[in-house]
């Protein structure tokens, strides 16, 4: 069964310089339990799709047309219905972590506030109970403390589980995730995407995630569809689709990507083999070096 | 032969209670002329306040910076100047770092300025519209102002900019990681290319080992204000002997390297993925 | 194919701004045309002379014999001191604004760029002038300096620079942390030099619509000064001397005080108007917006 379902869907966007086709007749599907990935460079229309399906675009200035069922309910022309799902059996983890929560109001209370939101009829014991159970369930330490503390103490990666931990909070069936670790480290975006998807095997939930990230897409997905200027360019299985593409669009963004391995992915780029150039083959005599003495030493010294 | 540029024990602390914050601290490396050197690591670690440092927006606290020899920590005045013209930058932000209010060729027309105060204006322009034309820019965009273009070509007049100067080092400051992808490897290209034909030395300031491994002779892994590792960039990020730059390198998603690997099979090691071993 | 209609789009939030903007701009303009162009044709028009007096004529109601706003208790015409006495509230308002405008700009900038001691004593002098009881202060320097035009248009000056200071200064604060002021310092230009070549021109144009906005208060603090008696002595004739003048006969002859008080609301509102209306873009951008306002609705492409 599946729980979003596009099909010639198109979202039209009314700007000072006129009207603008940012999604021109996109087709997809979710099922449940399954995760799916719109990929696309900025300007793509990989967000437009996912903030207008959800009802996020003001009637002012979108207009979206075709066919589009976010759990039954006709996105294009139910707003209400979908205002309904929001929060409740669909969670959006937005982009950015820091600007995304209220900096006046305690992570503990934006969270309960999410459970009673989500689950109506939920006690404020109940909801205060919940609210840290989700805070452990997203792998944040000591939740019964952390629970009582502002945004601004969080570091980005803790914010960002807070905000999954607030998208989990009626237990949806289905998350959207808009570049849920672009603005994070490489290092705590491995964590974060390894939470979603033990979140996903754990509840089942079905994940509509939006991206530029092609090492992020092919962990992550089933299916990717590559977006350019609001089309689908290509749709497929992301293995298939990363060892196999078979548009030149597809196959010019994964070349561009810089390969952490010996063939230079970067198109012309000069690799360790290029002519005429010193490169550092035989170790090239720099200050240090092996590992650096000083590393071991740093627990007391910084911040 | 000693390197070009000499970074020795920096030091950076910005005042503020309890000794203030030490965000650079016993920082060491070097850079021969015509490389590229690469600053890597997370936000945080102190490797843009080192790229700040080296093109005098910040002055180091301890230790010595020596361009050719001469230390360039206190520089004022005439000195001063002499040494911007040998040091420049290219900025990450390509909507901020140039005027709004300025044509591509009066931005690029500016540095011929200060690198050659003889010069007329047309002379100027002329100079300008042959480093723009150099950087990939279509004809034409001497007289275009720099909303009219899109991220990349910024990044381009940025580029031209810095290079005007005729500078001997150049220090990029995560300067493509504003932009897409296919993007930022037409720009990492065209930097080549001009590395190999001025020989012009860059300090590369990046998060994304990915793009370093691909452009870097050497890399410095900062963490937390010090120096992680350094090396050779083939040694260092094909082998690396510290825990945190093989985590680094791990956690960098490479699609390419996870063929055989199926969708969401994950190695619960830290939750990264492990790079496939070649 | 399309699902946006014409209804729809006509909707839509930026043809709603736009419209606003226009509307603005245009109830703005007119509401001021009306006020100034008659006062700057003042001389050509065939108006009586503002001083001139008619005894037999005291009071005489808007619309008698030729006099389209009556006339004050000595029979002078009230058309026509409006015009002429506009004409010194209007000199009076433009100097003012230009000299509190450059005054404030200036000090703003240096304020806002160098930071430092400079900022110190400038803010600190903004915000001492900002706590004065600023009427009483202004009738102390026209009680000690006379009531001349220059040195009532300088007064004001000096009352209103504040404003365009601590604006200007707030603007430069933001530029200076932009990159590309960073990059001006590695290329190696020297600081006053970015200042003036990067950073002003950046501000310039925000500070320009203040200025317009500073009109209004200028000409109202001016009216107020004569109305006080502090204003410039007669034979001129102005907003505030009128309005003064007219108190005593406000039951049997109303328009004496009511229509300068007209004029001057024209003025201010339509003024604030306008200056609302291009604070949406730069000065430039909403001159030619305006002239496109004025013919089109924002297109469909």
């Amino acid at each position: 069964m599946s729980v979003i379902d596009l099909n010639d869907y198109s979202v039209e966007l009314m700007t000072a310089a006129g009207v603008l086709k940012a999604v021109d007749s996109v087709a997809l599907t979710l099922e449940a339990g399954k995760t799916v990935t719109i990929i696309g460079e900025s300007g793509s229309g990989k967000s437009t799709t996912a903030m207008s399906l959800l009802g996020l675009l003001d009637h002012g200035l979108a207009v979206s047309s075709g066919k589009a069922s976010l759990l039954g309910v006709d996105a294009v022309k139910d707003r209400r219905g979908v205002d309904a799902l929001r929060g409740r059996r669909v969670g959006l983890i937005p982009q950015d972590p820091m600007t995304a929560l209220s900096p006046v109001h305690t992570v503990g209370a934006q969270l309960r506030q999410a459970v009673r939101r989500g689950r109506p009829g939920t006690s404020k014991a109940d909801a205060a109970r919940v609210a840290v159970e989700l805070l452990g369930s997203v792998r944040i330490p000591e939740p019964e403390t952390q629970v009582k503390k502002y945004p601004h103490q969080f570091s980005g990666g803790m914010l960002q589980r807070v905000l999954i931990a607030i998208a989990l909070a009626a237990e949806p069936e289905i998350l959207v995730a808009d570049e849920p670790t672009s603005a994070l480290d490489v290092t705590v975006q491995a964590s974060v995407l390894d939470l979603l998807l033990e979140l996903q095997e754990r509840t089942g939930v079905a994940i509509l995630l939006i991206t530029h990230d092609l090492g992020v897409a092919r962990l992550m997905s089933d299916t990717i569809h590559v977006m350019r200027r609001g089309r689908f360019v290509e749709s497929g299985p992301a293995d298939r689709l990363v060892n196999d593409p078979q548009e030149e669009y597809t196959r010019k963004l994964l070349a561009a990507v810089p390969s952490m391995t010996d063939a230079p992915a970067v198109a012309g780029a000069k690799g360790p083999t290029a002519s005429g150039r010193r490169r550092a083959d035989a170790g090239h005599a720099e200050s240090d070096t092996d590992s650096a003495a000083p590393a071991a030493a740093n627990e007391g010294e910084a911040r | 032969m000693s390197a070009l540029l000499q970074v020795q024990d920096l030091e950076v602390t910005y005042p503020g209670p309890g000794g203030g914050f030490r965000a650079v601290q016993g920082v060491s490396f070097e850079v021969e002329k015509g490389t590229t050197l690469a600053l890597v690591g997370e936000s945080g670690c102190g490797k843009s306040t080192v790229a700040k440092t080296l093109v005098k927006l910040l002055e180091p606290t301890g230790g010595r910076v020596l361009l050719d020899g001469t230390d360039i920590v206190g520089l004022k005045g005439a000195e001063l100047q002499r040494y911007r013209s040998r040091i420049q930058m290219v900025f990450q932000d390509p909507y901020g770092s140039l005027d709004p209010r300025l044509t591509a060729g009066a931005l690029v027309a500016e540095a011929i300025a200060l690198r050659s105060p003889g010069l007329s204006k047309a002379e100027r322009l002329a100079e300008a519209e042959g480093f723009l034309d150099r950087v990939g820019l279509p004809a034409g965009s001497v007289t275009k102002k720099a909303p009219e273009f899109s991220g990349g070509q910024r990044q381009r007049i940025g580029i031209a900019r810095a290079l005007a100067v005729r500078p001997e080092i150049v220090v990029l400051d995560e300067a493509t990681s504003a932009l897409d992808v296919s993007v930022q490897a037409e720009i990492l290209e065209l930097l080549a290319d001009i590395q190999e034909e001025t020989g012009t030395t860059y300090v590369m300031i990046s998060h994304n080992l990915g793009v370093v491994r691909s452009v870097a002779d050497s890399v410095v892994v900062m963490r937390r204000g010090r120096v992680e590792e350094s090396g050779g960039a083939k040694a260092v990020l094909g082998a690396p002997q510290s825990e945190y730059t093989q985590l680094l390198r791990s956690a960098a998603l490479d699609p390419a390297a996870m063929s055989g690997i199926k969708p969401r099979e994950v190695v619960r090691r830290f939750g990264a993925v492990p790079v496939a071993a070649k | 194919m399309s699902a946006v209609t014409d209804s729809v789009f006509k909707k839509s939030a930026v043809v709603r701004a736009a419209r606003a903007t226009r509307v603005k701009i245009i109830v703005g303009a007119v509401l001021t045309l009306i006020v100034v162009v008659p006062i700057v044709l003042a001389r050509v028009l065939p108006v009586p002379d503002p001083n001139a007096q008619d005894v037999f004529l005291r009071l005489a109601a808007p619309g008698t014999e030729g006099h389209l706003f009556g006339t004050d208790q000595l029979g002078r015409d009230l058309f026509s001191r409006i015009l002429y006495g506009g004409q010194v509230s209007l000199l009076i308002g433009v100097m003012a604004v230009l000299v509190s405008g450059v005054l404030g700009v200036v000090l703003g900038s240096l304020a806002g760029y160098y930071g430092g001691k400079v900022d110190a004593v400038i803010s600190r002098l903004i915000e001492a002038q900002l706590s004065l009881p600023l009427l009483m202060m202004l009738l102390l320097v026209v009680a000690l300096f006379g009531s001349s035009i220059p040195v009532i248009a300088f007064v004001i000056a000096i009352a209103n620079w504040p404003e365009p200071a601590r604006l200007t200064r707030a603007m430069v604060l933001v530029e200076r942390e932009k990159p590309y002021v960073a990059a001006a310092v590695v290329l190696g230009v020297k600081r006053f030099a970015i200042l003036l070549k990067h950073v002003i021109p950046n501000v310039i144009s925000q500070a320009v619509v203040l200025a317009l906005l500073l009109l209004a208060q200028a000409v109202l603090l001016e009216s107020a000064l004569s109305f006080l008696g502090a204003g410039p002595q007669r034979p001129f004739a102005t907003w505030g001397r009128i309005i003064s003048d007219g108190q005593d006969f406000i039951g049997s002859a109303w328009w004496i005080v009511t229509i300068p008080g007209l004029v001057i609301a024209f003025l201010v509102i339509g003024v604030n108007l306008i200056g609302d209306g291009l604070q949406q873009g730069s000065v430039g951008a909403a001159f030619r917006r305006l002239a496109r306002s004025v013919t089109a609705m924002p297109g469909r492409k």
